[in-house]
């Protein structure tokens, strides 16, 4: 299980890469998207968030039709602002958290279907690891991964740390983030086993 | 025949050879074009017909539909908002200060680098593109560098291995879906690749007809999305090479 100070760093992370938007826009795939990254599959999915009018009052299912389909008509990947102007609604931050939990939640889930000791790895590995799950998405991680996800079963941090490295265009800043995550985790794991060998060794 | 009637036979000659010289190259050459993948208008803050490759150089001047602040490898934060300031403050390094405008940057980024190409593109004598350019087995026959891996070490590793020679080597495409003739999307384990044609002409003076194309790489459920600038060249035996990527 996630603790709460890591799904706070995840938030945070997440809320850094994706932004933070308020009003539905299109990303990069051409979805309708809202919140932290939170992808809108159908109108009938928009039609069961809880969006708000500008006065306060809850919007109808005609009001989020009238905004789901104004941008769903625009040309996708533009910056998130572009798409204030063809909609009235807003999603409160306590809903767009809300989502972001859930979110955090379903790749907590797939990770631990993938890799089942997930739970027991270091919060180092745990963070790093949902950063490039986020990133790269299950299946692509599970597929074209191979030498990273051999590391993270056998538990082999300083190799994780050196197949960590996403293309272009993840920035440097990113990439070093999760490797000097990785590589912290190997420290210490090294430390513990030489405490342990030491503690052997006075025993002897 | 004197000095003066040889110039007034030769001369009508000469003018007729330099006139039928140039209708031959003027038949011959084949011109630059540009393809549906070249979206620069669409992203100018007022509608700009685009007619022809020359009109390019005018659009590089026009405010794109929003600005954008980025970032240089020093720290220095500068408002971008043409593909005029892109080229004056921007470099390989340059990220956008707000991380998830990113994608947004890319697109504005990559169609200010195709539009300067197809500005520098030249007539082209010869062409062995094939017709229809975009097909379903284009990824047999394109270069391994239009596959799609997140992973640098895997990248590496699929680059130095030399029995992967071609995209689908890399990339195995499991079904593809034709948008029009071009522009094709082809789906892979894990994601998506959009392939859009710019335009064609000649960008490295070999006189035969080159082709610049646009790759938008997607995951699925995931965020990661790249944009790459690819030239590519045909020989007369159908076989593809990479010239240059942006």
């Amino acid at each position: 299980m996630i603790t709460a100070t890591e799904r706070a760093t995840l938030k945070a992370k997440l809320e850094n890469h994706e932004g933070k938007v308020n009003h539905m826009y299109l990303d990069s795939k051409g979805y309708v998207t809202v919140g932290v990254g939170h992808l809108i599959k159908d109108l009938a999915s928009a039609q069961k968030l809880n969006f708000k009018k500008t006065n306060g009052l809850s919007a109808t299912k005609d009001d989020i039709k009238s905004d789901f389909e104004s941008v769903k008509k625009q040309l996708k990947n533009r910056v998130s602002s572009y798409y204030k102007r063809f909609v009235s609604l807003k999603l409160l931050n306590t809903e767009i958290d809300a989502l972001t939990k859930k979110h955090i939640d379903s790749f907590e889930n797939e990770l631990k279907s993938l890799f089942p000791s997930f739970t027991t790895y270091p919060t180092e590995v745990r963070l790093a690891f949902s950063d490039i799950i986020f990133n790269v998405g299950m299946t692509d991680l599970n597929t074209k991964w191979p030498n990273f996800k051999k590391a993270i079963k056998s538990q082999d941090w300083e190799t994780a740390a050196n197949e960590s490295n996403r293309k272009l265009p993840v920035s440097a800043e990113r990439n070093k983030y999760v490797k000097n995550l990785l590589l912290k985790a190997a420290a210490d794991k090294k430390k513990r086993e030489e405490a342990k060998k030491m503690k052997v060794q006075n025993e002897q | 025949m004197s000095n003066k009637s040889c110039c007034l036979f030769i001369l009508p000659i000469s003018i007729m050879a330099i006139f039928s010289i140039n209708a031959c190259n003027a038949i011959e050459k084949i011109p630059v074009s540009l393809a549906d993948g070249l979206t620069l208008p669409e992203l100018l803050s007022s509608n700009v017909e685009l007619s022809n490759v020359d009109e390019l150089s005018k659009l590089i001047k026009e405010p794109w539909y929003s600005e954008i602040v980025v970032k240089n490898n020093s720290g220095h934060k500068l408002s971008l908002s043409s593909c005029e300031d892109y080229f004056i403050g921007s470099s390989l390094e340059t990220r956008t200060v707000k991380q998830y405008e990113m994608n947004a940057y890319l697109e504005l980024k990559v169609m200010c680098e195709a539009s300067k190409l197809m500005l520098s593109a030249k007539l082209s004598k010869l062409s062995y593109l094939p017709i229809p350019i975009l097909k379903e087995s284009s990824p047999d026959f394109w270069p391994k560098q239009l596959s799609f891996i997140t992973s640098s070490a895997e990248s590496k590793r699929s680059n130095q291995n030399p029995e992967l020679k071609y995209w689908s080597d890399v990339t195995p495409i499991t079904s593809f879906k034709k948008n029009s003739e071009s522009s094709f999307t082809y789906y892979h384990i894990g994601g998506y690749q959009e392939v859009g044609i710019i335009g064609r002409g000649d960008l490295n003076n070999d006189e035969i007809e080159d082709l610049i194309v646009v790759i938008r790489d997607h995951v699925s459920n995931g965020s990661y999305f790249n944009m790459r600038l690819l030239v590519l060249s045909v020989d007369n035996q159908q076989r593809w090479s990479l010239i240059s990527e942006y």
